[in-house]
Parts: C-alpha cells; structure tokens; sequence
C-alpha cells in the first residue's frame, strides 16, 4: 500500500512537472514557428535562439498587475482559470507513454493509472473543460467576452457529438475502453489505416474541442478582441494560456495512442524496449508541430461555416463510418 | 480510508446541494449544481462503477450543465426576482413534502435497515468489467426497455426540432 502511494505520487510528480516543461517550451515553438512561417524571427533575445522566452514570459505573469473588473463576478471570475487548467492537466493521468521498465527491482508501467474507462474520462473531462472557458467570458461583464463564451459553449457542444461518435469506430475494431488496451492492438496495423475516415474526423474534431485555429471562433482576435479572456491579466491569463496548450499536448497524445499506434512502430516491426518511450515522443511531437504548422496556414472559419460543417458533415460522416465499421466488424466476426 | 474519502464527496454534494437553494445568482445555483454532480462521480468512482462515474461526468456534468449554463447566459437573467416573503400555498406544500422525505430519510436508519448486498460485488465486477457487464444486459434481458427509451429520447429530439423552427 505504502509502496503504491510513494510510486503514485512519484509518478504524478514527474509527470505533471515534465508536462508543465513542455506546456511552456511548447509556446516557444510555436512562436519560432509561425515567425518562420510569416518570415519573421519570432522571439530570439532572451537566451539563444530565444530559449528563455518562457521563463521571462512566467516571470512577465507573475509580476503584471492583477485586475479584476469592478462589475465583474469575483468569485466565478477567480473560480473560471482553475476550472479551466485542473481538467486540463487532469487529462493526462491516464495516457500511457511508454510500456514498463525495470527500476531496483520493480515493475514501473509509464502511465500514471490505468483505468478500464479512460476513453469516457478523457470525454467527461473534456467535457468539465469548457466551464473555465465559458463562464471566464461570462464573469468579466464584458459583451466581447460574453459573445466569446456563447460562441465556445455552441460550438463544443457540437463537436463533442462527433468526437464522441468517432471515438465509437475505433472502440468497436479495438473491443476496449482502455487506451493501452487500444494501443496494445495496434502492434501491426495502426488505427490510422483501419480507420482513416475516424482519424480524419477525430483530428477535425479535436482540433474544434481545443479552439485551435481553423475553429478559434471563441477567440477570433479580430472580431472579439481575444473573446472570452478578453479582461484577464496576469497569472489569470497565464492559466487559460497555459491550459490552452496543456489541451494541445494531451490531444496529440491522445490521437497518438488512438490511431498512430501509441509506442509501436508501424506494419509490426518491432519495437526495441528503449525505443518505445522515443517513438511516442517523436509522434507526439509530429503532431504538435502539425497544429502549429496548421494554424499558420488556415484561416479562420466564420461562425456559421463551423456550425454547418460540425451538424450536416462530420456527424453524418461518423454515423456512416460506425454503420461501416459495424457491418466489416460482423463479416470479419 | 475509503470511508473518508466517501464522507469527503458526501460533504461536497449536499453542500453543493445547498448552494442550488440559497445562491441569489442563477449561475452561481448552476454552478453549485455541477458541484453536486462531480461529487456523486466520486461516490460513484468510489463503488467501483467505473462506467457510471464517466457517464456521470459526461452526460450531467458535462453535457447537461453546459447547456442549462449556455441558457441562463442567452436570457441573461442576472438576479432571480425578490419573491415575497408571504407564506404562500405553494411553500406550505414544499416544506409538508420536505418534512415527508425526512421522514422517510430518517426511518429505515431507526429501524436499523441496512442495505442488501446483491451478486455484483467488488470482485466480480473486477473479473466480468462493468462495462462489458452493463452492456451484455442491456442488450440481452433489458433490450425492449432500452429501445423504448432510445425511441422515446428521439421523440423529445424530433419535437425540440419542430417546436423551435415553426419553418423546416
């Protein structure tokens, strides 16, 4: 029991500190990235190549003056960053990235638990997410920021439709709930090729679920002036950042583990033991780059585009691809 | 250990619960409402229906909460209107079945009445998955009651539809 609590708590503690690390080396890519893409330079003062612009961004939040609104709901003003970053963090307690090691003798599995539902907790917490966003908007008594919320609110409603009914092809192949068990079966051929309709629309979806550009209705600088976190200042608005990302990073990871064949290399080549934990990285940093990558190239679509596409397309299309997959699922069975 | 952590989440709900009734703020009531429905996952979590749990969070917490949050910030119904402090017909009947349900809240722990311990427990629900459990029955012994339901939720989408757009 005791040996359970210390591994758990160790455990939690690496994670959640290395996620954070990323989370914020993640906003300098970004950044160096898109100067590239618009041929710009992007941040490159601070340290070289710009590598301390996270710390001094951290440091910038820390020490900013901390405003809240007169007319504002305090409590739920203060209440809407933390119920924005907790499920954003608490996303990743069941995503494995690795298989086990070996460490003084014991058997260490790379993932914080294991749970037999981590596909519908990964969906309930996506879920509680859009709290901090919507009420966020709603607590600063600002039309901007209440337009913002409304806009986040319709459209995850939406997409978590789709996302939710995509999800239900790719149970249905792998006959799990269970994201290593999911992961387990892809050793030959990944989900990405048994179900390309299913990864095309998850990735859709999930870039919708996260706000990211072409699906930033809820921010659109150039109608709503940042929309939703349009009154935050300093740490505040340090933790919708932050939390923003921390749902860019679990989503790689979770289409890593869903389609891309988690730690596995592809067409069963086998995976060496040392390579496993690599090999994941280096997928989730593919598509990482790809949302960026992606942001720098699309523009935003309007308001009513994005409710057309989520309602008369990618619902339909994952309805059609589950009545699919059921039929192969039975031929094959 | 479990006990606490249960009377933990129990705390939480019934303060959530009370937080429905006295906020002043429609919003502020949503919110403790969400409160409550995190808290009852947790108990939920607790005994090990794991399914519940997610289901809970998804479907009540999430889903619902988000669309009753999504209505009070449409008709921006800042404050609830100052009711009078008259002892109304209406709040006479509340507190009689208010003061019945403690009644019947109260009585079995009187009488020492306990719970019955059914076939699923801990260890079963380990070996079978509750999920796979919950399924099978559902689509074996319960399959007509389940359908129904399935048809009767269409019948509420079908009528929300043809209620809001008087024009298809």
């Amino acid at each position: 029991m005791l040996d359970f609590l210390i591994e758990s708590i160790l455990k939690v503690l690496v994670v959640f500190g290395v996620l954070l690390f990323v989370v914020a080396y993640t906003t300098w890519l970004e950044r160096r990235v898109l100067g590239r893409i618009q041929v710009r330079h992007g941040p490159n003062r601070v340290g070289p190549q710009g590598l301390l612009q996270p710390l001094a961004d951290g440091l910038k939040g820390f020490f900013k003056e901390d405003i809240v609104p007169v007319n504002a709901d305090k409590i739920v003003y203060v209440l809407a960053p933390v119920l924005s970053i907790v499920p954003a963090l608490m996303i990743v307690a069941v995503i494995p990235f690795g298989d086990s090691f070996r460490l003084f003798g014991r058997e260490i599995t790379m993932r914080i638990t294991d749970v037999n539902v981590a596909l519908l907790y990964i969906l309930g917490l996506a879920g509680l997410g859009e709290y901090g966003v919507m009420l966020g908007g709603w607590a600063s008594n600002n039309r901007y920021g209440l337009l913002g919320s409304l806009r986040t609110a319709a459209q995850m409603i939406s997409y978590e439709l789709a996302l939710g009914l995509t999800l239900i092809s790719v149970i249905m192949v792998s006959g799990s709930l269970s994201l290593v068990e999911i992961v387990n079966t892809q050793t030959v051929w990944w989900n990405a090729f048994k179900q390309p309709l299913a990864f095309f629309l998850f990735l859709i979806c999930g870039l919708a679920e996260i706000n990211r550009t072409p699906f930033d209705m809820p921010e659109a600088e150039a109608e709503l002036a940042c929309g939703f976190n349009i009154e935050y200042s300093s740490m505040k608005f340090a933790m919708f950042f932050m939390a923003e990302y921390a749902h860019l990073i679990s989503l790689a990871m979770i289409i890593t583990c869903l389609f891309l064949g988690g730690w596995y290399l592809p067409f069963g080549i086998p995976t060496p033991g040392l390579l496993k934990f690599p090999v994941f990285l280096a997928k989730v940093f593919v598509l990482v780059f790809f949302f960026i990558w992606e942001r720098g190239t699309f523009p935003r679509l309007r308001y009513d585009q994005i409710m057309r596409l989520g309602w008369k397309w990618l619902m339909p299309l994952a309805l059609a691809n589950i009545f699919v997959t059921g039929v192969v699922v039975t031929a094959v069975a | 250990m479990t006990l606490a952590i249960f009377f933990v989440f129990a705390a939480f709900a019934v303060l959530g619960g009370v937080g429905v009734l006295l906020a002043r703020n429609p919003i502020h009531s949503a919110l403790s409402l969400v409160g409550t429905m995190v808290s009852l996952a947790g108990i939920y979590l607790l005994h090990h229906a794991e399914f519940i749990f997610a289901i809970q969070l998804m479907v009540y917490a999430g889903a619902i909460m988000t669309l009753i949050v999504f209505v009070i910030m449409l008709l921006d119904v800042r404050h609830e209107e100052t009711e009078s402090e008259r002892l109304g017909f209406g709040k006479v009947i509340g507190m009689v079945l208010a003061g019945l349900m403690v009644v019947v809240l109260l009585v079995p722990l009187g009488a020492g009445l306990t719970g019955k311990a059914g076939g699923m427990t801990e260890e079963v629900l380990a070996r079978v998955g509750g999920v796979e459990f919950l399924s099978e029955k559902l689509f074996t012994t319960y399959l007509l009651p389940f359908e129904i339901a399935s048809v009767l939720l269409l019948v509420g989408l079908v009528g929300a539809v043809a209620l809001a757009k008087k024009r298809l």
